[in-house]
């Protein structure tokens, strides 16, 4: 079972997200945070195979939490989310140790396998 | 018009049969002397017709009856002259003074008087300041010339009673209201004054050659040259009828209004030296000489006085014209700006709205949908999370127009190569500098927009195959340029394309810096602009939020 952590500043995205992806078998949401802060904080106490974020968000951004997230436990896997197709932001975001990246948007299967690549990686 | 031509040929035939007979005369030929008199009533003839022609004419009412009256003098004239041709005829000598003619020429005169009261004047004048005393020392000046020149030689010729005064009303009336229409264009009162001057000159010439006529017919020294007199006089006047209205309009809108003024006035010059200068050679001066010439002088002084401070006036007011020009210009640019920034405002608030609110909803529909498809396996809910998908992506692609996140985030050239991926998708090769300074964040928007308009004429190019921006940093200034292959852009292009190249360099001046186009049908374009830097440069470039 991939356990994983869902971070959105926007509570309909994540509930909506955590819904779909708690659906999904072998998928498993151990905790929801709506900031970088917050996210940082659940992968101590939860201990996610993979945190899937949001790159937009207040206090603490998606990027800024990767690294934090990273250097706290590098194995833990990082999909993170955004609303704009902007390469800059794909560069920053590995940059800062994301395994991964999604555009809002893509929904279903996809998805679904690109959590289960970066639990693999 | 046929009937102006067939008029103005009969002008013109007429005069050149007073001229065969002027010839005629001149050589000795017999009979000659008739032929002119033919030739000259012919004239007045044509030129009563190009005048009933003229107030037949749909223009100014006034001009009409003007017209009409003008006509009916030339006519009398006309009449008065085939009097004269068929007395003189007969008799084989020339008829006593007055003759019978003088019944038509008499008629003449309150018709003549009539028309030219009837032309067209304006309410008000641009020269009120001054006229009254203009008009009367205008008023002395003709009285002592025309007692000088006129009346004075029929008294001593020993002409007296009602002979001496109807001899003395043709030149009086005549060069009377000649000198009204002089005066009228002085104080500029005439509406059409093109067309009145020319029948002002014609009366001019009119009257002084009656003065010649009366002067000379009494002291029994006629002479041939009075005859060409009349006959240019009338071809004038008929002139005037034939010429357009408002005439002559080119030459109106290129000199200043007050122009016929200083002609005016400068012709009262010349005749007051004149004057002085003829009654100095002959024989010394006269009182009434020295106040004659004393009036036009002050005349004189007066009008270029005058003409001197509506010059003044009028600079003065050039000169506010043109400071409430600017500050309406400044005005309309502060308006601009602020047109600009306001656009800009809600590019960002409707960016913001988009990307934080209904990017967010469509995002958790999807995920909804998505589920409730698999719970419940319903392809149609799949279906339609796929199209909330593709709703979402339409919305970030508007984001991207609209204002790109990444500008704020990771500054111009990163904005620049996300906008530039639309036009890798259509194929063209898209190169994009690295300029890695952070500059203030309205001259990046400025600059984001003039790339973002340069690459939209780029993608509108069906031959356009490459392009490559370059920004770079000169003395404080931001340069950039934005260069690609394809069918060029046409120099006046007045397109939406060109349409906005026109806003992309209004918004460069507005922002103090310049926005230049090289386009050659065929090679391309070349767009090259410069912004300047006001605050000192940040740091490099920052990391998106």
């Amino acid at each position: 079972m991939i356990r994983v952590v869902v971070v959105d500043d926007h509570p309909a995205v994540r509930l909506g997200l955590a819904d779909f992806l708690d659906a999904q078998d072998g998928l498993e949401i151990v905790g929801q945070a709506e900031n970088g802060a917050q996210a940082v904080e659940l992968s101590r106490t939860t201990v996610p195979d993979v945190v899937v974020m949001d790159i937009r968000m207040p206090e603490l951004d998606g990027i800024a939490a990767t690294k934090l997230i990273k250097e706290n436990r590098p194995e833990t896997g990082v999909l993170l989310l955004t609303a704009y197709e902007e390469d800059e932001l794909a560069v920053a975001g590995r940059e800062a140790g994301a395994d991964a990246f999604f555009l809002k948007g893509i929904f279903g299967a996809e998805l679904v396998d690109r959590v289960r690549e970066v639990n693999a990686a | 018009m046929l009937r102006n031509r067939i008029i103005g040929t009969a002008l013109v035939l007429s005069a050149a049969v007073w001229l065969a007979g002027w010839i005629g005369t001149l050589t000795g030929r017999a009979g000659a002397n008739h032929v002119e008199d033919v030739g000259w009533t012919a004239v007045a003839a044509a030129a009563a017709a190009c005048a009933f022609s003229a107030a037949l004419k749909p223009q100014a009412r006034r001009a009409r009856i003007a017209f009409a009256f003008l006509g009916a003098s030339s006519f009398a004239w006309a009449l008065g002259g085939v009097a004269w041709t068929i007395s003189v005829f007969q008799g084989e000598s020339l008829p006593s003074y007055p003759t019978p003619s003088d019944v038509g020429y008499l008629a003449a005169l309150p018709l003549l008087v009539i028309g030219v009261l009837a032309w067209p004047r304006r309410r008000r004048s641009h020269w009120s300041a001054g006229s009254r005393i203009d008009a009367i020392l205008a008023a002395g000046a003709c009285a002592v010339v025309s007692y000088t020149f006129a009346f004075e030689p029929l008294l001593e010729s020993g002409v007296s009673g009602i002979e001496a005064w109807l001899a003395f009303s043709y030149p009086a009336v005549e060069l009377g209201v000649a000198g009204l229409i002089g005066l009228g264009l002085m104080f500029d009162r005439w509406v059409d004054r093109g067309r009145i001057a020319v029948t002002g000159v014609g009366l001019l010439v009119l009257g002084a050659v009656d003065a010649v006529f009366v002067v000379d017919e009494l002291d029994g020294s006629y002479t041939v040259w009075v005859n060409g007199g009349w006959t240019i006089a009338f071809v004038l006047m008929g002139a005037a009828a034939l010429l357009p209205q408002g005439w002559p309009t080119r030459l109106t809108a290129r000199f200043p209004e007050y122009l016929p003024a200083i002609v005016a006035t400068a012709l009262l010059g010349i005749a007051a030296g004149a004057y002085a200068l003829r009654e100095l050679g002959q024989q010394g001066w006269h009182g009434a000489d020295a106040v004659a010439i004393g009036l036009l002088l002050v005349l004189v002084a007066t009008r270029v006085m005058l003409v001197a401070r509506v010059q003044l006036r009028q600079n003065a007011e050039l000169v506010e014209t043109q400071e409430a020009l600017h500050e309406a210009q400044r005005t309309r640019d502060q308006f601009l700006v602020e047109l600009v920034n306001a656009q800009e405002r809600g590019a960002r608030d409707i960016a913001d709205v988009l990307h934080d609110d209904v990017v967010q909803e469509l995002t958790a529909l999807g995920f909804r949908l998505e589920l409730e498809a698999q719970r419940t396996d319903a392809p149609k809910l799949r279906g339609l999370a796929r199209d909330t998908g593709k709703i979402t992506a339409s919305i970030r692609g508007l984001l991207v127009e609209l204002h790109p996140a990444i500008l704020d985030g990771r500054g111009l050239a990163p904005a620049i190569d996300v906008a530039a991926e639309v036009l890798r998708e259509h194929g063209i090769d898209v190169r994009v500098t690295p300029f890695p300074h952070r500059i203030q964040r309205k001259t990046e928007t400025l600059a984001y927009r003039l790339v973002q308009g340069a690459l939209a004429n780029v993608r509108n190019d069906p031959q356009a195959r490459s392009a490559e921006v370059e920004l770079g940093l000169h003395e404080g200034t931001l340069r950039g340029r934005v260069s690609s292959t394809g069918s060029g852009l046409e120099p006046d292009d007045h397109t939406a394309n060109g349409v906005s190249l026109l806003v992309a360099r209004k918004r460069a001046e507005l922002a103090g810096g310049r926005f230049l186009l090289d386009a050659t049908p065929g090679r391309g374009t070349n767009i090259v602009f410069e912004l300047p830097i006001p605050v000192p440069l940040s740091a490099e470039a920052g990391v998106a939020s």
